[in-house]
């Protein structure tokens, strides 16, 4: 098994929905994070999520992967309810939905390929892993996701010494090897500079196109929302005030997400 | 241009000088009363504690005397002669000092190995739950508030007199101890890691083997070392109680006012104690030193 010889599927946006989330919300105390968000999601597509900070863009994405439970609502992956999910059954359902992180979440003191490898955990074998045993075919796997994002050469280094840009791309490797039908990605180049932030866009974008793999990408940049997303969702105090294709992001949009449109489309 | 002379005799000033004044007095006299209750209470537990200072200057020649008993006779002529007559039994001793010596590790690998497992059921940010969290810090308690001779005692009567019972106290004493220290460094560890493995799908037991230990490695190593360093004290007295090792030939020497044999195994036991403690601070300054300069 390789990572290349999966079936390169046709990025279709608008044919039956494969998550679809019906008035989800989530309370911390008397704070409404996210407050009866629905919305539907095709298989293949990618979506960027904009929003303020304090939107709920972050809840909701961890919400999805069940990082942070929902109070209300329900979370549909081809009709099953994710929010029920509980033991070996929510663990699985983790794997399938492969969380991508503003601050990478890598192990530090773990070396590259094995911060890779904590993507197989949820695999066959389990027992051997817990005392650090990955199959050959595990290691080639992770080794092939590494090569896949130039990151192959640092495989036996420590991965807290590596740089933003570099750590980024291992975690999309973890991700990888999760063998995901999903990738949520939680502003996952707000701590980059511009090049190893388009470089980590083009590679979720390129993973989406090659794998066909569903992307929900939390953005704080509207211009790189236009440029790697075909839809966006856009959140306001914790409800969805535009669910829509890139070209409707226009001014009148901007003012309703941001409160302001001209210091968006300048800046980057 | 003088701020402080603006106003030399501000309302606020004069009304903060007599307050000052009031909670000075009041501190004062709550100092005078605290020394009071202090000094009764040392005067009632002298008393109720027998603590008799005459008696203590009176007996003092006599613990001089005692050791005088232990020090050996040693002519320069006759040195090795004297020194083999001292150290008679020196091999066997030896080997009872490697004995304690192997009590005290292998008592530190058991408790280090189940402490390492309880601290992450007892730090409160990683427990599965508060109630096992709870449950598991009771458990570390109970297992450090017993002292090891007491153990020791109660095993020597179950396993039967040997360097077994002398495992089993001091590993029992050491997983309460170390447990205490694992769980609460445990609860300052970075969570995003482990937000990161958890993403993945990985369970409770793996989330803390791929998430946690990682950082949490040199801290363990660090304080297993010191442990260590602990126990080989600790395992030297357990002999008393028959739990093996050196302190049975102390005991036995003690007991038949062999005077010379105890200052010829106390002078083995203490240069071993001071060579574990410079081992082990050795193999702790490495630890910490790489970590630190990294942090640099």
């Amino acid at each position: 098994m390789s990572l290349s010889s999966r079936s390169v599927r046709q990025n279709v946006a608008g044919v039956d929905p494969v998550l679809e989330l019906r008035g989800l919300t989530r309370r911390f105390g008397s704070f409404t994070a996210v407050d009866k968000v629905s919305l539907a999601v095709s298989d293949g597509e990618m979506v960027a999520v904009l929003g303020r900070s304090g939107a709920g863009k972050s809840t909701l994405l961890n919400m999805i992967n069940r990082l942070v439970d929902p109070s209300e609502g329900e979370i549909l992956y081809q009709g099953r309810d994710i929010a029920k999910l509980s033991g070996a059954e929510l663990l699985a359902w983790r794997r399938q939905s492969a969380m991508i992180f503003q601050r990478f979440n890598l192990v530090g003191r773990l070396s590259v390929l094995t911060n890779v490898l904590t993507g197989r955990l949820n695999h066959k074998p389990r027992l051997p892993k817990l005392f650090g045993f990955f199959t050959d075919m595990e290691r080639n796997l992770a080794l092939d996701a590494l090569a896949a994002l130039g990151m192959d050469e640092q495989a036996l280094k420590r991965a807290d010494q590596l740089s933003g840009g570099q750590q980024q791309r291992v975690a999309i490797s973890r991700a990888l090897v999760q063998e995901p039908r999903l990738i949520l990605a939680d502003e996952p180049v707000a701590s980059l500079d511009p090049v190893n932030a388009q470089a980590v866009m083009e590679a979720l974008r390129r993973i989406n196109r090659e794998h066909g793999i569903t992307v929900m990408c939390n953005l704080h940049s509207v211009p790189l929302a236009r440029a790697w997303c075909d839809r966006v969702i856009a959140l306001s105090a914790g409800r969805v005030v535009y669910d829509g294709s890139i070209a409707g992001l226009d001014d009148a949009v901007l003012m309703r997400i941001y409160g302001s449109s001209t210091a968006l489309t300048e800046a980057h | 241009m003088n701020i402080v002379e603006v106003a030399p005799q501000s309302a606020a000033r004069i009304h903060f000088a007599e307050a000052w004044g009031r909670h000075k007095r009041a501190r004062r006299l709550q100092w005078l009363i605290g020394m009071a209750i202090l000094l009764v209470l040392i005067a009632i537990s002298a008393e109720l504690g027998e603590v008799n200072l005459g008696l203590l200057w009176e007996r003092l020649p006599r613990f001089g005397s005692y050791f005088g008993r232990m020090v050996p006779e040693l002519a320069w002529a006759t040195l090795w002669a004297d020194l083999a007559y001292w150290y008679w039994n020196g091999w066997h001793w030896l080997a009872s000092l490697w004995q304690t010596i192997l009590i005290a590790i292998y008592a530190t690998i058991f408790g280090v190995v189940l402490a390492y497992v309880f601290s992450f059921l007892a730090a409160r940010n990683l427990s599965p739950a508060p109630w096992i969290s709870v449950a598991a810090r009771r458990v570390l308690e109970f297992a450090r508030t017993v002292p090891e001779l007491v153990f020791a005692v109660l095993f020597v009567f179950a396993f039967g007199i040997g360097p077994l019972a002398g495992v089993l106290a001091i590993g029992l004493h050491s997983f309460g101890a170390l447990g205490k220290l694992f769980g609460d460094v445990a609860e300052n560890i970075d969570p995003e890691p482990l937000r990161g493995v958890r993403a993945t799908g990985a369970s409770w037991a793996q989330t803390m083997v791929y998430g946690a230990t990682p950082q949490l490695a040199p801290d363990y190593l660090s304080y297993g070392l010191l442990r260590l360093e602990i126990n080989v004290r600790a395992a030297s007295i357990l002999g008393f109680v028959g739990a093996g090792g050196i302190g049975q030939d102390l005991y036995r020497a003690i007991k038949n006012f062999d005077h010379t044999d105890i200052s010829a195994i106390a002078l083995m036991l203490i240069a071993a104690v001071m060579l574990i403690d410079a081992l082990c601070g050795w193999m702790r300054g490495r630890v910490i030193g790489q970590e630190g300069l990294r942090a640099l």
